[in-house]
């Protein structure tokens, strides 16, 4: 019997020993040689910027660096409109892009050559849509609230085909520098989104089962289809900050709970370029899919660069925002 | 023109082919003795190096001129018969054939092991059910496709996958049929299963050099599967349990054996434990629910002498889904949502012995494949109710005829039709909500395609030659094609070894996609897009066997293969709506393959050896093809380590080692722009589009142990399997892991034990 305890033994434990070890891949490469990252955004309602970076090696924990120097030059319609000298990894210019214009970027980098990508400045989208207000929410542990704001989106005005619309929610913080990018929550097979829920409200319930996005795609020729598109938004904050109030008899700061309300909600609708939808396409499915946490649903995905000679994006896009005010009674 | 020229002249060549004067016919039908289903691809020779194969219902006719004729009947399994006949007229001979480990009565019929598969020459490879018990099971399975992949030329893709990669060549590229009907998607669990259960099948052959003309409308082969009919004699039951599956197989006579039924099936067991578990967990807990089930069913009967029906039935399904249900106070509200796929499929065919020298097989059948992804929901107090479903189907509709005809001593002949009209619907999208429903379709297309084909096999002295073609016309829709695929074959035997050449060209009027869930593929097909982008292929090869005295057999065969216009899809979106996302390419392939196979006493062993390269040209670029593997060794060996007049108990061992799998990676990031997440910056990780390294050599052995026992009704089988049973770890997948700061793999299968139960009565 113990022979039998002993066999069964060694076959459970070798059976329960980790799939996962060490793989040396780097026997597999040469010498690592940095590209050039170009991320630039464009939009008519900014001045167009570029940010111009190295790639890293995976292992390197250092932050990105910046390309310190490099020589821009801009194209409008091929026409130059920006012919400078740049460093410390900015161009910046104080050219507002034009709706329905192509826009040409081209950086000489020393010692490693030219960079070019192209995009335009797609015909904007004009909607409408509304907000039907909240249902329930959530406390979670005492210092983060969760909020369920429902909208619907009709009317849809589209100027020119495009690949998809994007719609996006942001909500602004009257004590943050930032804005904080929302989850979006519906349940509409016409729109690139898996969270599959009918609304927020049921995510906190259902939260083992389904992922976050923080957009919603339409594909151009589902459009009409999906609307009126239905949906809702939540996510965790900070329900409180502390603020310090003064000083203990030890000297330590003494602090103080306060409130941190949301002030504003944006809604988004965004029209892409085509080198906009397929960069944050497929950037969003390598940032979901490409480390899952389970190995074996890990999905290896190449992200869309038009850029050539170096990786990145030179995208236009064109967005309607439409602002809501916060009501302050959502949380429990 | 010229080669619509030539298929006029091949149709035609029957009618001039006569039979010659001083010749017989002989033929009949080889059935088992004991269940009286018909034997396929039974060897009929005569000592004069005349003879033929049984068909797939048993039938053979062949003509010789001498008229003291020794006949004799050999078949991988079973004990070879020989029959001594004076011939003064046509003769027929109905043949019953012995399996030479079955168990008849209290005596088992101990003959000498036979060979594991029958390798033919033009690069294809046949074997019977009897030979599948030995093969090491996975997770409990006994799969036919697993068998097939030890063959030379054959790579399964990723590990545990069941595909049928030939000669560098994708999955889709091999025609999957199962009687006759096309299936289009083969596999359970994300392609870790094969559909088709040991159980059910009688043979299998698979193809990947010369095909049969009457195959057609794939690039790289056939794997073709003929299921059993059931037992004519006597009603059998089978119950199995496996780790994987617990199956069941009911068989027997219809009105005094006439005719035969034959039903069974399959459940994915571990989903009975989540079921059961299920059952206590609270109503506010999601309940998931997880696996597959298949059923078979099959009906033959006997019209007369000469006509027999068939009538086939199969459907099987995956499915992945969640239910979820909250019925508190404030809320009351259901929800379930999931994935599931799989494929229904049925036919009837008649089989005619028309007479002694003329076969006429037609088969009608219909294949079905869907994939579809539901979500529900619905709230009680709102009274809202959603129900979004994606669907991918694809349905062909069939008829085959096929004419086999025994001209003469020098000349045989088949010949038929095939028209099929398949509808495609790539993704078809429905929203329900409330009392609102749309719906979208996007890609759907149809497809008519129609096909002559002939096939002539001719015999001069030491040579035998095939000469076929098939005349296809495809319409996708919006244009047709007519496509014209010679193919030729030519044999020379000589006392111990053959020497043979063969030549096939394919197209391939459709292809599949997949639909990516968590890296896991569902397959959907969708036709060619044009008549300028009509996958065709051609492939050559020289091939040659040589047969030992001490039974060992050696076979070596080269091949070049090139395939054109393959649709390397990156992006199903876009290439559904028309808008890119797909590379063109060309696929070039050559290989040599190396096989042995030796049995002697209780010993049996079977190995291969292929060198191969496969890769594409993509305007220029060269890019490995994703499961090239330039290097791939299999060693499998099986011993009788007991035989007894009541049992029988099998050890087997299969080695393989092969060069790694392309894989792309990457160790360079860059920053993006922001999350699409919005939850602060990223980075990206610089994947390219195609594989640029390679994982590090498969190495893995696998164990197989068998125990059969006759009890008083009936026998009863165990098997024990341990795959990789020296724990090697074989990269599955390789990535970064951010916890340890450095690069990991995934084993799939770092050590797996597996058993099954099987007890027949």
């Amino acid at each position: 019997m113990k022979k039998i305890i002993f066999i069964i033994s060694v076959v459970v434990a070798s059976v329960l020993q980790s799939c996962e070890y060490d793989y040396d891949i780097e026997k597999h490469f040469g010498p690592f040689t940095p590209q050039v990252v170009l991320n630039s955004l464009i939009t008519p309602d900014s001045v167009i910027k570029g940010d111009i970076y190295w790639t890293k090696h995976i292992n390197d924990k250092a932050d990105v660096r910046r390309v310190e120097e490099f020589h821009a030059k801009l194209y409008e319609d091929g026409e130059v409109i920006f012919d400078e000298a740049c460093s410390s990894g900015i161009m910046l210019t104080d050219i507002h892009p034009k709706v329905g214009a192509s826009y040409q970027i081209e950086l000489t980098v020393p010692e490693y050559g030219v960079v070019k990508a192209s995009t335009n400045i797609p015909l904007s989208t004009s909607y409408f849509s509304s907000y039907e207000g909240a249902k329930g929410g959530g406390d979670y542990g005492g210092s983060y609230y969760s909020t369920y704001q429902h909208y619907i989106i009709d009317n849809v005005v589209t100027k020119q085909q495009s690949r998809a619309l994007w719609l996006r929610s942001v909500f602004k913080y009257s004590d943050k520098s930032s804005d904080f990018v929302y989850n979006l929550y519906l349940n509409n097979p016409f729109c690139d989104q898996i969270n599959a829920v009918r609304d927020s409200y049921e995510w906190a319930d259902r939260g083992s089962e389904i992922g976050h996005e923080s957009f919603v795609r339409i594909p151009y020729k589902n459009i009409a289809k999906s609307l009126p598109l239905k949906f809702s938004t939540t996510t965790f904050g900070d329900k409180y900050d502390y603020i310090i109030t003064g000083e203990d008899e030890w000297g330590l700061p003494i602090y103080e709970r306060v409130d941190t309300p949301v002030v504003s909600r944006n809604l988004l609708l965004i029209t892409p370029s085509d080198d906009y939808d397929k960069y944050f396409k497929t950037a969003y499915r390598q940032f979901n899919f490409g480390d899952t946490g389970l190995p074996i649903f890990n999905e290896i995905v190449s992200v869309y660069s038009n850029v050539e000679n170096g990786v990145g994006i030179f995208a236009g896009y064109v967005s309607e925002i439409h602002e809501y005010e916060q009501e302050q009674t959502e949380t429990e | 023109m010229k080669r619509i020229n030539l298929i006029i002249l091949l149709a035609c060549s029957s009618i001039f082919a006569q039979a010659q004067q001083g010749e017989y016919t002989i033929s009949g039908y080889v059935k088992d003795s004991r269940t009286a289903e018909p034997l396929i691809g039974v060897a009929v020779t005569t000592d004069d190096n005349r003879g033929t194969n049984t068909n797939t219902y048993g039938f053979y006719s062949f003509n010789t001129q001498a008229e003291d004729a020794e006949i004799t009947f050999s078949y991988l399994g079973y004990d070879s018969q020989t029959k001594v006949l004076e011939l003064t007229s046509d003769m027929v001979i109905d043949i019953e054939m012995l399996s030479s480990t079955i168990e008849i009565g209290d005596v088992v019929i101990e003959s000498e092991l036979q060979k594991l598969a029958q390798v033919k020459t033009y690069g294809s490879v046949t074997l019977n059910a009897e030979q599948l018990k030995y093969i090491p099971a996975f997770m409990g399975e006994q799969d036919i496709f697993k068998f097939f992949q030890l063959q030379p030329g054959v790579s399964p893709g990723k590990e545990g996958s069941s595909g049928l990669n030939l000669r560098g060549g994708s999955s889709d590229q091999t025609l999957i049929l199962m009687d006759d009907i096309p299936i289009y998607n083969h596999s359970h669990a994300f392609g870790f299963v094969s559909i088709f259960s040991g159980e059910f099948i009688k043979s299998a052959e698979l193809f990947k050099g010369y095909v049969p003309a009457n195959y057609g409308g794939r690039l790289s082969g056939v794997a073709t599967m003929n299921m059993r009919e059931g037992n004519r004699n006597e009603h059998i039951q089978s119950l199995q349990l496996g780790t994987t599956t617990a199956s069941a197989l009911f068989e027997g006579p219809i009105n005094g054996g006439k005719g035969s039924y034959l039903v069974g099936g399959r459940y994915f067991t571990p989903n009975l434990l989540l079921s059961a578990a299920n059952l206590f967990t609270s109503d506010d807990m999601v309940k998931p629910n997880l696996g597959f089930y298949d059923i078979t069913a099959k009906m033959s009967y006997d019209l007369g002498s000469k006509h027999t029906i068939y009538a086939n039935f199969y459907t099987g399904r995956d499915a992945i889904n969640f239910r979820f249900e909250d019925t508190e106070e404030d809320h009351n509200m259901k929800s379930s949502s999931g994935l599931s796929w799989g494929n229904m499929v049925g036919s009837v065919r008649l089989s005619s012995k028309l007479s002694n020298k003329l076969f006429m097989n037609t088969t009608a059948y219909y294949s079905h494949l869907s994939n579809s992804k539901i979500s529900h929901d619905e709230d009680f107090i709102s009274n809202e109710f959603q129900k979004a479903t994606t669907k991918s189907t694809m349905g062909e509709l069939g008829l085959k005829i096929l004419f086999q005809q025994n001209v003469n001593s020098w000349y045989n002949l088949s010949y038929g039709l095939n028209i099929a009209n398949q509808e495609f619907t790539p993704q078809d999208i429905t929203y329900k909500r409330n009392n609102g429903n749309s719906n979208i379709k996007y890609g759907d297309r149809s497809m008519i395609s129609a096909t002559l084909f002939v096939d002539n096999k001719f015999t001069f002295n030491k040579f035998d030659v095939n000469l076929g073609a098939r005349l296809s016309l495809y319409n996708n829709s919006s244009e047709s094609v007519v496509v014209v695929e010679p193919r030729l074959s030519v044999n020379y035997k000589m006392a111990k070894s053959s020497l043979w050449l063969s030549y096939v060209q394919n197209t391939q009027p459709l292809f599949s996609m997949n639909q990516v869930y968590y890296a896991l593929p569902i397959d959907y097909w969708i036709p060619f897009q044009s008549s300028d982008e009509l996958p065709r292929s051609h492939q050559l090869a020289l091939g040659y066997k040589y047969n030992f005295d001490s039974g060992l057999e050696l076979f070596a065969e080269v091949y070049s293969k090139q395939s054109r216009n393959l649709s390397l899809i990156y992006n199903p979106d876009d290439f559904l709506l028309g808008e890119g996302g797909y590379d063109l390419a060309t696929n070039n392939s050559y290989g040599a393959e190396f096989m042995a196979q030796y049995k002697k006493g209780r010993f049996n062993f079977m190995g291969s050896y292929t060198y191969s390269k496969s890769e594409y040209d993509i305007d220029g670029r060269k890019v490995d093809f994703a499961y090239d593997t330039p290097h791939n060794l299999n060693l499998f060996g099986s011993y009788e380590t007991l035989r007894r007049t009541n049992k029988k108990h099998t050890l087997s061992m299969n080695v393989n080692y092969k060069t790694g799998l392309p894989y792309i990676v990457s160790n360079e990031l860059y920053p993006s722009i922001g999350s699409p997440n919005g939850w602060g910056d990223a980075s990206l990780s610089n994947n390219p589009r195609y594989a640029n390294k390679r994982l590090n050599n498969f190495f893995r052995v696998d164990l197989n142990y068998s125990m059969e026992k006759k009890m008083k009704n009936g026998t009863r089988t165990w098997q024990l399997s341990l795959l990789n049973a020296t724990a090697h770890r074989n990269p599955y997948i390789v990535y970064y892991n951010e916890s340890r700061e450095t690069y990991s793999a995934f084993c799939l299968i770092p050590f797996l034990p597996s058993f099954s139960y099987k007890r027949t009565f």
